[in-house]
């Protein structure tokens, strides 16, 4: 899942807190734990993305915008609050232990992929 | 020893000044405006709270006390946005009617009981208020509308007795619940209704030709006057619309 689709180095974060998108920015680093290519609104001072800065607990790392505020209350609302969110984004091994719900019927796939496609 | 409160409230901008002095405020703007705008002004309470709480001089302490911004601002309405801003469409406004001016005003007054007798009180009045202290709509990026609105219901009773001496005594005591109330109107080109979800005290659930009204709400009894509920209390309330919609599509946003 790494090779950037349609020849565009997006970002791999997810938007969205009850809901999960694809973040539209372009990439401008390399997450240092998960190797994702991140946007500079993802990345964070400690040179990892945000959401595994939010996945390590590393609160230091995210405290400081709105951004690194919403991931972490999002990473942990999944857990605490047993919420799963609809996933409507590009599929990413990533997200492979976060139970999230998406539409699940073989015969359909009217946008062209986008999941299972990794 | 400096004012460092009233320098605070000085380098805020006359628009967030207003809403300290005020405590009121409303508008459409995207969540990053919000942000900008009331950043400031929960930043300036969270100092004043500190320098109220033993954190300062006597002068600065007053001017905390008389200039504070109500807490439903710095722990529920502002990192609401922040949450919030992460599913809205992008470029499309929050509507936002936040009102921290307090539940005891005659305007917000909605009833009052003939005055009753329950001794040892010779005379009680009971007085209802109604305060929707905020209330927001927008629309999210997967299609969906979302309101939601917090309401402190106060029943203020007044009590009046006579002591042996003959002496009046009168004291009014007051008792809060905090009403939270969400509708997620889901679009059926997006999503169709489902079973389950988790439970809330009232659910609400409205299929038509184009979309799928969800509502949930319910009602927090508040530990005292200046309690404000978790933010979480909201949060669980959309998770719980969202829960009872299921994907109908296979669509990358
Ligand atoms: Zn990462
Ligand atoms: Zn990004």
């Amino acid at each position: 899942m790494t090779a950037a689709f349609g020849g565009l180095d997006l970002c791999s974060c997810k938007r969205g807190f009850f809901t999960l998108r694809d973040c539209a920015n372009s990439a401008v680093a390399t997450c240092s734990v998960c190797s994702r290519r991140i946007c500079p609104e993802h990345i964070t001072q400690a040179g990892i993305c945000v959401e595994c800065a939010a996945k390590r607990e590393e609160d230091a790392a995210l405290d400081e915008d709105a951004t690194g505020y919403a991931i972490r209350s999002r990473h942990r609302w999944y857990r605490t609050g047993d919420y799963s969110p609809v996933y409507w984004g590009t599929g990413d091994p990533y997200w492979s232990d976060t139970d999230y719900r998406w539409y699940d019927d073989p015969n359909d796939d009217d946008d062209g992929g986008g999941f299972g496609d990794s | 020893m400096a004012n460092t409160v009233k320098q605070a409230f000085n380098a805020l901008t006359p628009q967030q000044q207003e809403i300290v002095r005020t405590r009121r405020f409303s508008g459409a703007r995207t969540p990053d405006e919000w942000i900008a705008l009331l950043g400031p002004v929960a930043e300036y309470d969270r100092h004043a709270d500190q320098v109220r709480q033993g954190g300062g001089g006597f002068f600065a302490r007053r001017y905390a006390r008389k200039n504070d911004v109500p807490n439903g601002l710095r722990t529920f309405a502002f990192p609401l946005l922040a949450i919030l801003r992460e599913d809205i469409e992008p470029g499309a406004p929050l509507e936002l009617w936040v009102d921290l001016s307090g539940p005891l005003q005659s305007g917000k007054a909605t009833r009052s009981t003939p005055p009753y007798k329950k001794p040892p009180y010779r005379k009680i009045v009971d007085t209802f208020y109604d305060d929707i202290w905020l209330q927001g709509r927008t629309r999210f990026a997967d299609g969906s509308r979302l309101q939601f609105a917090v309401i402190d219901h106060v029943r203020s009773t007044f009590k009046e007795k006579k002591n042996p001496r003959g002496k009046i005594k009168r004291k009014t005591k007051n008792k809060k619940k905090t009403e939270l109330t969400v509708t997620l109107t889901a679009s059926n080109r997006m999503y169709a209704k489902t079973a389950g979800g988790r439970a809330a005290p009232k659910v609400k659930l409205k299929p038509a030709d184009k979309h799928t009204k969800v509502t949930l709400g319910g009602t927090l009894v508040a530990p005292n006057m200046e309690a404000v509920p978790q933010l979480e209390s909201l949060i669980e309330l959309i998770s719980g619309a969202y829960e009872r919609v299921a994907p109908a599509r296979r669509k990358k946003l």
